[in-house]
């Protein structure tokens, strides 16, 4: 087996790998704000936002290929189910098990069942096999020897409008009161900030990230009913990369992880990429518990 | 106790009850076992093919039969279409009058080695199957210790890897992934593209490793004058990102590339090829299936497969009642894995009935093998005609079978044969190996 590129690092190759490392990570930025804000708010590891993220697809391709409807309003439709989606978990299951006293080990064992339960429910309904969004083929752009698509700037773009967007929203009263929540709940609900309604806040605005990464995922590639794990798993990672409940600084981790990826295949083949991704995280947990960048403050 | 506390251990309860019940709910869906019996009348399309049935084909014997496959994961796609020929199988042998085999699925978790061994420890030991059926190289090599331990005779229809040749109790009804039509390939590729030397190589870590890493950097300098590798890349199963390859692969400009995918990854690798604007020839050592062509059926037109091929058309009379009853079950055509594991079950009943006529156990691992040793020729969807039904035989020492190779283009998703693969022994002329 070739574990070192054979193809050597030339300049194409880098500038190649550059420009895909620009995709890759503004796609890791999204996953990695969409984790954060549940993460930071909640402190609720929701591994179920790997049914979210499917969910999504889901839903916009069946009402889109089954139903018939335009791709936008299709699109709609499953960004608005992955909303509905995580405020009920978060109503249906998180709040119930937090009223019965449950420990976050218990909430966590329970948002891993349903990250489990909710793909079979959908491999159940769909079957096994990938589906396609029905989008057509997007145009390829070269700039020299670089290449990219459509389906690339819009990634790219996207991400960073909602990550922006989520950012700018951290100064509206919502906000300022999700951020009182995160550092401090009991303080904030005495001075007359529901928990219970910051909650369900972050549930939403999470859940559109992750559905919207879903449905960016999906232009490109096939949806399958396991679709969903590894991303939340990379987002979790640019979380704790950043520094656990750093909001403002996740999604550089994320762009950091993907441009790191993305340029290790200079060196390395694809094989390593795994150990690439863990590998970062087990350096950054050692060397910088408190985050890859300068804490900042929430 | 108060109201309140009873109410809330109550909600506990009922919600715990509930995320259990779902859990398990789910979890049998997903490996239910085999299909609803039909009624025997002995008078099926199959009673024309494998004769009438009743005491001397093994009716009123009952065969447990294991089933390890992928039925989660990336790749949950392979453990469905498996399951579904083996259970339409089991079905059609029970409605023509042969032995019940009941079938129990044990997941590997596409490819998992220590899921693979739980899976087949509990239907060995739980479920008491007599025989099984596996999938996937690595775990399938995993359990080999445990089906010899046991006397568990073994098919294996989807995955045969280096180390699951010439095993005991472990017999292969899929050729060696690859190898087998390397050398005629390279040739044929060689022929075809006279002025192609820099060749590229993806696959996966599953299969197919021999063939990458060994076979193509040996014989492509031989095959084509200034021949060579640029670029070899593996990756895992169920990749979704292949940015950093392709942008391997426009930097190393090959004339063609040839591919060792499997299943929806070849969908995934020549959708973000062809958009990333490569229009370089593709090989590819799978030849596709439906889920293929439904995901990337423009791209997947410009692919050449090149190796074994399951033939829907086949106008074989055993090939094609089991086109039609595939289609009536599920809707759609079946598959290389389906016909493998679906004929693995015929493969079965056969060697009931040897076992039976010699007024042996039909449930012994031994007595199976030793009457699949003693006649490895068995009736298959493969070859054949209209008139005919096509054989498969297997190799005594080295368990694997014997299979139609060739070189097919393909066009809106049907292969049309351009050349015949055949095997070259080592070191032979890899020309001698293609024949138009």
């Amino acid at each position: 087996m070739h574990l070192i590129s054979a193809a050597g690092a030339s300049p194409s190759l880098v500038l190649q790998l550059v420009v895909s490392g620009v995709v890759l990570g503004s796609f890791y930025a999204l996953l990695g704000m969409s984790v954060s804000v549940i993460y930071s708010t909640t402190k609720v590891f929701h591994f179920a936002h790997a049914f979210v993220y499917t969910a999504a697809a889901y839903v916009a391709l069946g009402t889109a290929s089954v139903l018939g409807l335009p791709i936008v309003l299709a699109i709609v439709i499953g960004l608005i189910a992955a909303v509905v989606l995580g405020v009920t978990i978060e109503l249906v299951v998180y709040r119930s098990m937090r009223r019965s006293g449950a420990s976050s080990l218990g909430i966590f064992l329970a948002s891993l069942g349903i990250s489990i339960a909710g793909p079979n429910l959908i491999q159940i309904i769909f079957g096994p096999d990938g589906r396609n969004l029905p989008v057509g083929n997007p145009t390829l752009y070269t700039v020299g020897t670089v290449t990219f698509t459509t389906w690339d700037i819009v990634t790219v773009v996207v991400s960073w409008v909602l990550i922006g967007g989520v950012l700018a929203m951290r100064r509206s009263r919502w906000g300022l009161a999700s951020i009182a929540v995160s550092a401090n709940r009991e303080l904030s609900a005495a001075v007359g900030i529901s928990p219970q309604k910051i909650y369900v806040y972050a549930f939403a605005v999470g859940s559109l990230l992750i559905g919207s990464a879903a449905i960016l995922f999906t232009l490109n590639q096939a949806a399958t009913p396991n679709m969903g794990l590894q991303p939340v798993l990379f987002g979790f990672i640019a979380t704790f990369l950043a520094g656990v409940g750093n909001q403002k600084t996740a999604p550089l981790a994320g762009f950091v992880l993907g441009m790191v990826v993305s340029l290790s295949g200079i060196w390395l083949s694809q094989t390593f990429q795994t150990a690439v991704i863990f590998g970062l995280l087990f350096v950054a947990l050692i060397v910088r518990p408190q985050g890859i960048f300068r804490k900042a403050a929430v | 106790m108060t109201v309140s506390t009873f109410i809330s251990r109550a909600r506990r309860f009922t919600a715990a009850a509930a995320v259990a019940a779902l859990a398990v709910g789910l979890a049998s869906c997903a490996s239910s076992d085999s299909g609803t019996a039909a009624a025997c009348d002995g008078d099926t399309a199959i009673n024309g093919i494998f004769g009438e049935g009743g005491e001397a084909g093994g009716q009123g014997v009952t065969v447990k039969v294991g089933m390890l496959l992928a039925m989660t994961g990336s790749g949950s796609s392979y453990g469905e279409v498996m399951s579904n020929g083996a259970k339409l199988a089991a079905e059609q042998i029970l409605a023509a009058c042969g032995p019940d085999f009941e079938i129990a699925i044990g997941d590997h978790e596409s490819g998992s080695v220590p899921a693979a061994v739980a899976a087949a420890r509990k239907l060995i030991s739980q479920d008491g199957i007599n025989v099984l059926q596996t999938s996937f190289g690595g775990v399938s090599e995993a359990i080999i210790p445990l089906v010899q331990q046991n006397k568990i005779l073994t098919l294996q229809g989807g995955g045969t890897s280096p180390g699951q040749i010439g095993k005991d109790y472990l017999w292969n009804t899929r050729q060696l992934f690859a190898d087998p039509s390397i050398p005629g390939g390279l040739a044929w590729v060689a022929q075809t593209y006279p002025e192609a030397t820099k060749m590229a190589v993806v696959g996966t870590l599953e299969n197919g490793i021999n063939a990458q890493t060994k076979l193509i950097p040996e014989i492509w300098p031989e095959v084509a004058p200034g021949g060579t590798v640029v670029l070899n890349e593996q990756h895992e199963v169920g990749l979704t990102d292949f940015g950093q390859i392709i942008a391997k692969i426009q930097s190393a400009e090959p004339d063609v590339i040839w591919i060792f995918e499997q299943g929806g990854d070849n969908a995934t690798f020549m959708k973000a090829l062809r958009r990333a604007g490569v229009t370089a020839p593709v090989v590819s050592s799978e030849t596709g299936g439906e889920e293929v062509c439904k995901l990337a059926p423009e791209e997947f037109d410009t692919v050449i497969a090149l190796g074994e091929n399951y033939d829907v058309a086949n106008p074989n009379p055993f090939n094609e009642q089991f086109v039609t009853e595939y289609k009536d079950a599920y809707g759609k055509n079946p598959d290389i894995f389906a016909a493998n594991y679906y004929e693995e079950m015929f493969v079965f009943w056969e060697l009931v009935n040897r076992v039976v006529a010699d007024g042996g156990d039909p449930t012994s691992g031994e007595q199976l093998q030793a009457a699949l040793a003693a006649d490895p020729t068995f009736q298959s969807v493969y070859g054949g005609s209209a008139d005919e039904v096509g054989t498969m035989s297997i190799d005594e020492e080295t368990h694997l079978p014997v299979k139609p190779m060739g070189a097919y283009t393909i066009k809106d998703c049907q292969l049309t044969q351009v050349a015949t693969i055949t095997e070259v022994d080592e070191g032979g002329d890899p020309f001698s190996g293609v024949s138009k």
